[in-house]
Order: C-alpha cells, then structure tokens, then sequence
C-alpha cells in the first residue's frame, strides 16, 4: 500500500508539473496570439515576425512535460519496470516538481503579456525584432530556473 | 576592438562636374554625407531632384498596379539572403533609358482609368438591379417615375411597412380617380420597408407630396437612364453586367501579361532611379556658391587614399581638404572586424551600434556567443541537421549583409553544438543507446563522452556557472582596459579593481570552505576579500559630497555582489537549454520505441515519430539555444563595459533591392534588355 502511495505521489507531482505548465503556456501563448492578430490585421505581411514572438511562451509547457517524464521514469512508469518508491520518497518527488509547477505557470502567463507587447513594438517598428525578442526571453529566465531546481531536487533523491 | 577612425572630408567641386564626381564618390561606397542645411541657390540642383522623384513616382505607380498580378520568379529567398542579379551601372542605365517609361506608364493609367470606370459602373449596375427588384411587376415604362409626361408624374419611394395600409387608403382617396398607386410589400416578413410607386397628374404634386411627408414616406430617386419597364431594364442590365465582367476580365488578363513583361525590368529601374536619387538628393546638401558646391564626408581613415585615387581625375575640378572629427561632432561607427568576427556584427547591432571611438563588443563577444550556442543547443546530431541546412544555404546563395552573418553565426554554432554533443554523448537524445540496432556506434560515443548533463547535472552546472565566472571577468577586464586607455586611471583601480579582488577573494573563500581549495589558505582568502571590500567602501562614493555620504554609498556598494551572484547564476541556463534539448530527444526516442511495438505499422509509426518529434525538438531549441545565448551577452556581459549610443555608418552607395550593381559585368551573365 506504501509503495504504491509513493508511486502515486510521483504521479502527482508529474501531473501537477506538466498540466500547470501547460496551463501557463497556454495562456500566455492566447495572450500574445490575441495581440498578433490584432497587428495582422493593420499588416498581414508580418505573420512570421509575429508567430516567432507568439511562440516564446510555448517552451514553459515543454519544461513542464520534460520534469514530468523525469519524474515518471523515475518510478519506472515509463519504459521500465515499476520499482518500489517509498511513500517519502514519493512525497520528496511530489515536492521536487513544484517549482516546475508553480514557476512554469506564472512565467508563462508573465511572458505572454511580453510577447504581446513586444509583438505591438515591432507593429510600429519591425525593424527592433531583436529587441522585442530579448525582452520576452528575460522572462524565461525564471522558467529555465525553476526547471534547474526540479531537476536538481529530483535528481537528488535516490530511489 | 575598436571602431575605425574617421576622417572628414571636405570636397569642394565645381558645379560642372559635381554630378560626375558624386556618382564616383557614390561608385566608391565608403564615404557618409555630413547632413548639412542646404546655403545658396540650390534651385537647379533641387530641380534635377524632382526630376528623377517624378519618375520615380510614375515607377512606383506601375509597380503597385502591376506586382499584384505577378506571380513570376521574385527570387524570394535568394533576395531574403541578398542574392541579386549582378549588373553594371551604365548597363541599368540603358535598359531604364530603353524601357520606354513613358509609354508604358500612360498605357498602365489608361488601363487603371478604365478598370475603374467599369467597376464604377458595375456597382452602379448593381444597386439599380438591387431597386428594380422592388419594382418587379410595376407595368408601366419607367419612364413615367423617371421624367413623366407633359400631364403625368410618378414617385417611387420607400414607406415602413406599418404605415402601408394608412399610405393605400389616404392616397386612393385623395387620387381618386385620376392616379394610380402600386405598393410592392415584401416578401420577407422580417423587412421593415416596403415600396411604393406612384403615378398620378402634375397638378396634384404639392398634395401628394403632402400627404406622403404624413405617412414617413422617403423618396428613391431613380436614375434617368430607367425608361423601358422594369423587365426589360432587368434584362439590359444583366446583359450590361456579364458584358462589364467580360471586359474586366479581359483588361486583368492583359495586365497580368503586362506585369510579366515589365514587373522584373521596373524593379531594376527603381533600383537604378533610387541610386540617381541617392546622388542628386546628396548634391543638396551642401554649401553653395555661383560655381561651386561643398561638401562634407566622413570617410574611414584607412580608406582615405582610396578616395583620394577615386577623384584624381578631377584635380582640376575639385578641392580636398581632410581634418579629424572635431569635439561635438557625431562621426559615425563603422566596425572593423577580423573576417571570423565580421558575421557576428548584427548582434551588436540589435543590441545598438557602440559610440565613435569606443570598445566594439563583437570580437570579444563572439566566442562566448559560439560556445553558449552549442552548450543549450546541445546535441551533436542537431548540430548536423542546422549546419548542414545553414552551409547548404550559404553554398546555393551569394549572401551579403546581415543574412549572411546569421548563416554563418548558425554554422559555427552547430560545430559547437556537434563537439558539445559528442563531449556529453547526445545524439538525436540518447539514440545510440535507444535503439538496439546502433548499439555498435556505443563504444566511439563513449570514448569522446565526458559528462551527461542528464544523468549527472551537478558537473554540468559546475561547467556552467564557471563559465559565467569567466565571462564576467573578462567583462570586468575590459572595462578596466578602456578605462586605462582613456586615462581614467581612478576608475579603473576602483570600479574594476576593487571587484576584481573582491569577487576574487569571495571565490578563494567559497573554494577554501568547501574543500576545493587548501584550508590553510583561509587567512590569505579573507585577506583578499577585506582587500577588495576595503577599496570598494573607500571608492565608491567618491562622487558624493561629505564624509557621510561617501561612507554610506561606499558601504551600500559592497550589496551590488547580489548582482554578480545573480549573474553568475544566470549561466545556470546553459546547463538547462543543453539538459531540454538532450532530453526532449530522449523522450521523443522513448516514445518511437514503444510505438514501434505495435503489430505490422509500428515501424513506420516510429519513424515517423522520430523524424517529427525530432524536428520539432530542433525548432524549439535552436531558437531558444540563439536567444539565451544572446541573452547572456547583452545582460550579463554587456552590463560591464558596453555602453552602445553610437550610430551605425551609412555610406553614399548603391542601395539597391532587387539588384547588385557590380563594376564589371559578371562572365556569361545576361545583360538585361
């Protein structure tokens, strides 16, 4: 009963990784999707510039499901044989996913709202492209963070 | 590092010669015009300007009438990447002299004028069919609601469908005998006017017209070419409307056939009417006497002599006198990069163009840029696939400007990415070790393989944060070299020194504590730590007024070491872009093994994974390996020493779109007709 507790509690953990970062990137994504069809209609021309920019906060829910299969493969669910985790083993990778959780999901809702400004500059001057991309990715500093430290944690718990 | 010098020269030219020696002077490329207030009379230069901006109105106009209907050859991508067709200056001349502009230009406008004459007349078609149909089953000619008779008039209008009963019952009262009233109702119920015509004597127009303004009747004016009845006005205009169709048609046929003739030789003649304009505009701004024009040019030193053998032919004509950028002058940058550095200059031109005389980041940036790149894109077989595209791209095109320093940045990161790759052994992921049928190729990627970022992160973030460590000094390092060779020797002790042996010693401190470095030295780590503090807190606040003041700023100072910590942490990114990338590729080749169990089409379901998952894996990370890249140049290692505000140089040359103006026709091209 323990050991599948602690199995679960990854399972958890991964869900709450991948689902939240989705959550965030899809938000944040829709954010900058809003504002880039606004600009397209003024200049279709510029759908590329804009995509580039609508793309940017795609890569938190990558992160997401990436901490996911880490912490899945970790209990052996994925291409493996289910190995025994205890329930505080399950609980330490239940906890090592949170950051991915939490930092995935507010970054990529904070990025969106950059992207959607950015995708506005470069409305006016296209010719800044490479600023309007530098800003955005400021953001995902917090992204990439949160991404070391559930990799961190998760790759220090031993099963 | 540096930007090249300038030199300003000043050209005095007569006037006789002035177009010849600044089409030389425009030939040669290198030289930008001192924007100056025109003096004097400049009418005939002004003239000769709006001369060739007339023309190039006209081109203009037959080039926006005419590229919608071109769908020939435009050499997207070729011209994306600066690939043009070479031509030579006099040759562009002649085809633009031989095109016959004129020509074309009034047949273009004639056709414009026609085109929008029949659709003016075809909405026009339309909206009288849209009232004739109101007027279905009305049996009289028209012509009686148009003009009438010499005793008859008629009305035609439009009434709320609630009104329509009191509208029949008080007109058939007031007409009565003599007038005769047809109300069309409509068919639709949800319609909320209906219309009514109404035929009756001239005398009795006021009273009518009386009762109508009672019931909200609002009148259609008909046009005056209605005269037949409404079937036969139906049956003219259809015939009229397929007819005007039939005409549109045929006009954008022939202008489609027009624009395949001459959209390719326009488009050269902008490029050859837009370098006249270059010129002549340039020829504006100067000073003017009766025979003479002045006019000013930054010119980079080293080129100088070349300018000078460019308008030796004129030594009669003209004057050169050369001088150094003066102080509250704004020469502009022109970079002077090694070969290998060159491709890297749009990067520090999106960041902004370094000031005139002040460090070029590019050379001391690019390095750091190449091995970052490779570290987060991080794995040797997407670095095949991008260099592999980028050096396919680079040998089909004939790349110039920025396109081509994008495409050889992206060459040289995928090498870094390929020995990065092969260092921590990733390959498309873990592909070797994935799929049984490539475990012979395990022994060679293990002999090379150093570190995993996945299964070992630790080393890999050690890597990492070293590396800040070390671009961070060198931006320090930097800054105290422009310092000192600006002569601000105090800047350089304090701002940088004193970081210098601060950082220092705070890494001999974290070295001695965890055991990497000899815990007898400990005495000797604090030492240079306090050293470092000691002159940050006697510097710092050297600008402040009072001894207070320069205590607290230079205390509050020593707290800017959260920023460098920051920073240091910053590189953390390389480890995780590299890790995303490896393992994303992992994923994917999990994913195409176990789909490939399934019975007969599993092995196609795989490959197909595969190859899709790991597109998409390159997509996503080679945007984002360029992006944190950059980034880390621009914000942590800018930040030390790179101020930007200057402004780029742009030359008096050929700035062309669609074609490369070149000396000498290129062998075996086709001189364009």
């Amino acid at each position: 009963m323990e050991q599948i507790t602690g199995t679960m509690l990854a399972v958890l953990g991964a869900a709450l990784a991948a689902g939240w970062s989705a959550s965030g990137s899809a938000i944040g994504i829709g954010i900058a999707g809003e504002s880039g069809a606004g600009v397209m209609t003024e200049d279709p021309g510029k759908f590329g510039l804009v995509l580039l920019l609508q793309a940017l906060p795609g890569t938190q829910g990558i992160y997401g499901l990436l901490t996911a299969f880490f912490a899945i493969m970790k209990v052996g669910l994925l291409g493996g044989e289910p190995v025994a985790v205890s329930l505080w083993q399950g609980l330490g990778i239940l906890f090592a996913c949170l950051p991915v959780a939490i930092g995935e999901y507010t970054s990529g809702i904070a990025q969106g709202k950059t992207s959607a400004a950015s995708i506005q500059m470069i409305a006016k001057r296209p010719e800044e492209m490479g600023k309007a991309i530098i800003m955005p990715a400021m953001v995902e500093t917090y992204a990439v963070l949160s991404l070391l430290m559930s990799i961190i944690l998760l790759n220090s718990i031993k099963i | 590092m540096a930007v090249l010098p300038v030199k300003k020269v000043s050209i005095t030219v007569h006037r006789s010669v002035e177009e010849e020696v600044f089409g030389k002077v425009q030939a040669f490329g290198r030289c930008e015009v001192v924007p100056l207030v025109s003096q004097g009379d400049v009418s005939h230069a002004a003239a000769r300007l709006a001369e060739v901006d007339d023309t190039l109105a006209d081109v203009r106009f037959a080039l926006r009438f005419l590229e919608p209907h071109f769908s020939g050859g435009g050499g997207g991508l070729a011209l994306l990447f600066g690939d043009k067709p070479q031509v030579t200056l006099p040759g562009l001349a002649q085809m633009s002299h031989n095109l016959g502009l004129p020509r074309i230009v009034q047949d273009l406008r004639e056709k414009e004028r026609r085109l929008n004459e029949i659709r003016t007349e075809k909405s026009l078609g339309v909206s009288v069919q849209n009232v004739l149909q109101h007027l279905e089953g009305f049996p009289y000619p028209l012509v009686l609601l148009t003009e009438g008779t010499a005793r008859v008039q008629g009305i035609f209008g439009t009434v709320a469908c609630g009104n329509m009963d009191e509208a029949k019952r008080l007109l058939s009262s007031a007409l009565q005998p003599m007038g005769e009233i047809f109300p069309f109702i409509p068919k639709d119920p949800k319609e909320k006017e209906g219309h009514i015509a109404l035929i009756f004597p001239r005398e009795q127009y006021r009273s009518v017209e009386e009762l109508l303004a009672g019931v909200g009747f609002s009148r259609t004016e008909l046009p005056g070419v209605l005269g037949d009845t409404v079937e036969e006005e139906q049956r003219r205009f259809s015939a009229r409307a397929v007819e005007l169709a039939a005409q549109e048609e045929a006009l954008i046929s022939a202008t489609r056939d027009l624009a395949a003739r001459w959209v390719p030789d326009l488009r050269h003649t902008l490029d050859y009417l837009s370098v006249v304009r270059d010129r002549r505009s340039t020829l504006l701004q100067g000073m003017r006497t009766e025979q003479v024009l002045m006019i000013s040019l930054w010119c980079p030193a080293p080129e100088v002599p070349r300018l000078q053998k460019v308008l030796e032919p004129f030594s009669q004509e003209i004057d050169v006198a050369l001088a150094d950028p003066e102080e509250g002058e704004t020469p502009p940058t022109v970079f002077q990069n090694s070969l290998w550095a060159g491709p890297f200059e749009p990067l520090t031109k999106l960041f902004g163009v370094p000031e005139y005389g002040a460090i070029d980041p590019t050379a001391l940036m690019a390095p750091f840029f190449v091995l970052f790149f490779g570290m987060c894109f991080g794995d040797g077989g997407y670095g095949i696939i991008t260099g592999g595209i980028a050096f396919y791209l680079f040998k089909k095109y004939r790349m110039t400007g920025d396109a081509r320093g994008y495409v050889l940045m992206i060459m040289a990161g995928s090498v870094s990415t390929i020995l990065y790759g092969a260092l921590t052994g990733s390959w498309f992921g873990d592909m070797i070790d994935a799929f049984p049928f490539l475990h012979v190729f395990q022994p060679l990627k293990n002999s090379v393989t150093i570190m995993d970022p996945v299964k070992d992160p630790m080393t890999v973030l050690k890597v990492s944060l070293a590396l800040g460590v070390v671009q961070i000094f060198f931006g320090l390092f930097v800054a105290l070299y422009d310092n000192v060779r600006k002569g601000s020797y105090m800047a350089a002790f304090s701002d940088q020194g004193g970081w210098l042996v601060f950082l220092t010693g705070l890494i001999l401190l974290g070295g001695g504590a965890s055991g990497a470095l000899p815990a007898e030295g400990m005495a000797i780590y604090q030492g240079v730590a306090a050293l470092g503090a000691l002159i940050l807190f006697l510097t710092q606040g050297r600008e402040k007024e009072g001894i207070f003041r320069k205590a607290l700023s230079g205390a509050l100072s020593i707290y800017s070491v959260s920023s460098y910590l920051g920073d240091v942490l910053s590189y953390s990114r390389l480890l995780a872009l590299g890790m995303a990338s490896a393992a994303v590729g992992m994923i994917v080749n999990m994913l195409a093994g176990l789909i490939s169990d399934v019975p007969y089409v599993g092995w196609l379901l795989g490959a197909v994974l595969f190859v899709g998952g790991h597109l998409f894996s390159i997509a996503v990370n080679v945007l984002g390996a360029f992006i944190h890249s950059l980034r880390l140049q621009y914000v942590e290692f800018f930040s030390k020493f790179y101020g930007a505000g200057g402004r780029i140089f742009s030359p008096l040359r050929y700035d062309t779109k669609f074609v490369a103006i070149v000396d000498r026709e290129p062998e075996g091209a086709q001189i364009i007709s």
